[in-house]
């Protein structure tokens, strides 16, 4: 397969891009952030792009979806990520999608066609520190009655207080299993905490809630391959977001040096500056490259993935990092201000390298599968 | 010299000029994504030796080397997608440039850290046990890469004009 969009990524692309652009810009995040929102994204935008089918792109057609794979879904992130448009997306769409669609069973009957159907917003409960640690879960789930007692402390749930289910990963006698937690389970706390980006995450707290045997997503001990793909989905998922973002730093950056005039000179004359957006440029071709080949993997089920979703979560973070960072210090005093929007590309981009693993981990990662 | 001589149209040798230019970049650019070495931490990890986790044995070189290896696999991808771009003439015309800065940076630091994790042994110049020096030859061989077939500032200098029309470059 070529790394380029085929005619029908691209026929969504152009469908997608005005929509987002039009829908949900900008002013979008500043009127959800200046009315202190309490949901953390907008029910209105969810079921527009409920009309559009996109909650189901990656569901199965089985369970009422669109079948579609990760690069496609990366299609949205990306514009998702220019426009810094508060969403459900990633975690709903993308990390449980992956994770159900993995594990089939009762779970995937029970909650997919839901995710599809735009009712179904769901959180995905893995950090239990400040740091992503997914081989480090603490949480236990112990047998009791019927199911299971889960215990433990979550952190960094996007969308924990409002999700209808939970995906919680913890820790069985012989392994990792994933359960589906409903919202209104007896014993989950969900304390949402407002982020530097105006974004909702939670600490959820799980204190002996019981769950029926079959809240178990997929196999019990069997959580870790689920686990997996719930993990390189939302990372490369991520991955294309932040493309997104830094794309949209970098466009603004650029044409805020063909406008800016200083000494009467247009500032983008400036060698000093070219040559730093022109390297930008470079970056942000490899990150988005790069993102593109772990979708193409992803959906080809190739065994190459995993080295590429850490080499792809690892890449875009520092290409998106550098744009937003080069963007507010191009913009001068007025990148600083509330009034532009570059200093909001920055907190973003700082939230979304955070999420399922920084640079850092992920460079990590790559050391370990090349066996050093 | 005779009149039939010429390549291309006569006023129109910057064209034919700037398509050798492309291809004698994209030549030079194919450095950086490092032939056979599929990872260059790997590839010392044996020398290196490996602590009780596995890891090679110099936390701040295995950092830098694995730091260096995401690039690399990274730049692997953009080389894939450069050729696909470029053969269906979806490619940016000056984005020869772009690869050619990216490649060849990455081909210097390649042998900046093959150079550190040689240590003293890659310093020899002509003993048999290196191949007559071929890690110190090979490394400083490199620094000409981002300057034959147009600087690393002469490509950045293109990319600003052509790919971001910035003003007066």
């Amino acid at each position: 397969m070529p790394l380029y969009h085929n005619d029908d990524q691209a026929m969504l692309k152009d469908s997608v891009a005005p929509f987002v652009a039009e829908q949900a810009p900008v002013s979008h995040l500043r009127q959800l952030r200046d009315s202190a929102d309490a949901t953390g994204f907008s029910r209105d935008l969810w079921a527009q792009f409920t009309e559009m089918g996109l909650p189901g792109m990656l569901v199965p057609e089985a369970h009422g979806g669109l079948g579609m794979g990760h690069m496609e879904a990366g299609i949205v992130l990306e514009e998702v990520g220019r426009n810094l448009t508060p969403s459900p997306f990633l975690s709903t769409s993308v990390g449980a999608v992956a994770a159900l669609a993995k594990a089939g069973g009762t779970q995937a009957g029970r909650w997919l066609p839901a995710i599809a159907s735009g009712e179904a917003i769901i959180a995905l409960a893995i950090d239990e520190g400040a740091k992503h640690r997914p081989d480090r879960i603490a949480t236990t789930a112990t047998r009791a009655g019927n199911g299971f007692r889960l215990d433990g402390k979550k952190s960094f749930v996007l969308h924990g207080h409002v999700a209808d289910m939970s995906i919680v990963a913890a820790k069985t006698d012989g392994g990792i299993t994933l359960f589906a937690v409903p919202k209104d389970a007896k014993g989950v706390t969900a304390d949402p905490r407002r982020l530097v980006d105006s974004s909702l995450a939670s600490h959820v707290t799980l204190d002996g809630v019981e769950v029926d045997a079959d809240a178990v997503i997929g196999e019990v001990d069997a959580g870790g391959d689920i686990l997996d793909a719930l993990l390189a989905a939302t990372r490369t998922g991520a991955a294309a977001e932040m493309v997104g973002v830094g794309q949209g730093a970098m466009d603004m950056t650029v044409n805020y040096l063909k406008e800016r005039k200083q000494f009467g000179r247009l500032i983008g004359e400036f060698q000093g500056l070219q040559h730093r957006a022109a390297h930008l440029y470079g970056e942000m071709e490899v990150a988005r490259a790069t993102v593109m080949k772990a979708q193409q993997l992803l959906d080809e089920g190739s065994e190459g993935a995993k080295l590429m979703v850490s080499v792809a979560k690892a890449k875009a973070g520092r290409a998106a990092n550098l744009a937003v960072r080069e963007g507010v210090q191009m913009h001068g005093g007025i990148g600083m201000t509330d009034e532009y929007d570059i200093g909001l590309y920055m907190k973003r981009d700082r939230a979304l390298a955070e999420f399922m693993g920084d640079v850092h981990y992920h460079i990590d990662q790559v050391a370990r599968m090349n066996g050093y | 010299m005779p009149k039939t001589q010429y390549v291309g149209e006569i006023n129109r040798g910057w064209d034919v000029a700037k398509y050798l230019l492309g291809h004698e970049r994209e030549m030079i650019s194919g450095g950086g994504a490092g032939g056979d070495m599929v990872s260059i931490g790997g590839a010392f990890a044996k020398a290196f030796g490996k602590n009780a986790a596995g890891e090679l044995d110099d936390p701040i070189l295995r950092a830098e080397m694995a730091a260096f290896d995401v690039d690399v696999f990274a730049y692997r991808a953009m080389g894939e997608r450069f050729m696909d771009m470029w053969k269906t003439g979806r490619a940016h015309p000056a984005s020869s440039n772009m690869m050619k800065y990216v490649g060849t940076e990455l081909n210097k630091r390649r042998h900046e850290l093959v150079m550190s994790g040689g240590g003293s042994e890659a310093l020899e110049w002509d003993s048999e046990e290196t191949k007559g020096g071929a890690r110190a030859r090979g490394w400083l061989r490199t620094k000409a890469n981002s300057i034959e077939g147009g600087t690393s500032e002469v490509m950045l200098n293109v990319i600003a004009k052509r790919i971001l029309d910035l003003p007066g470059a």
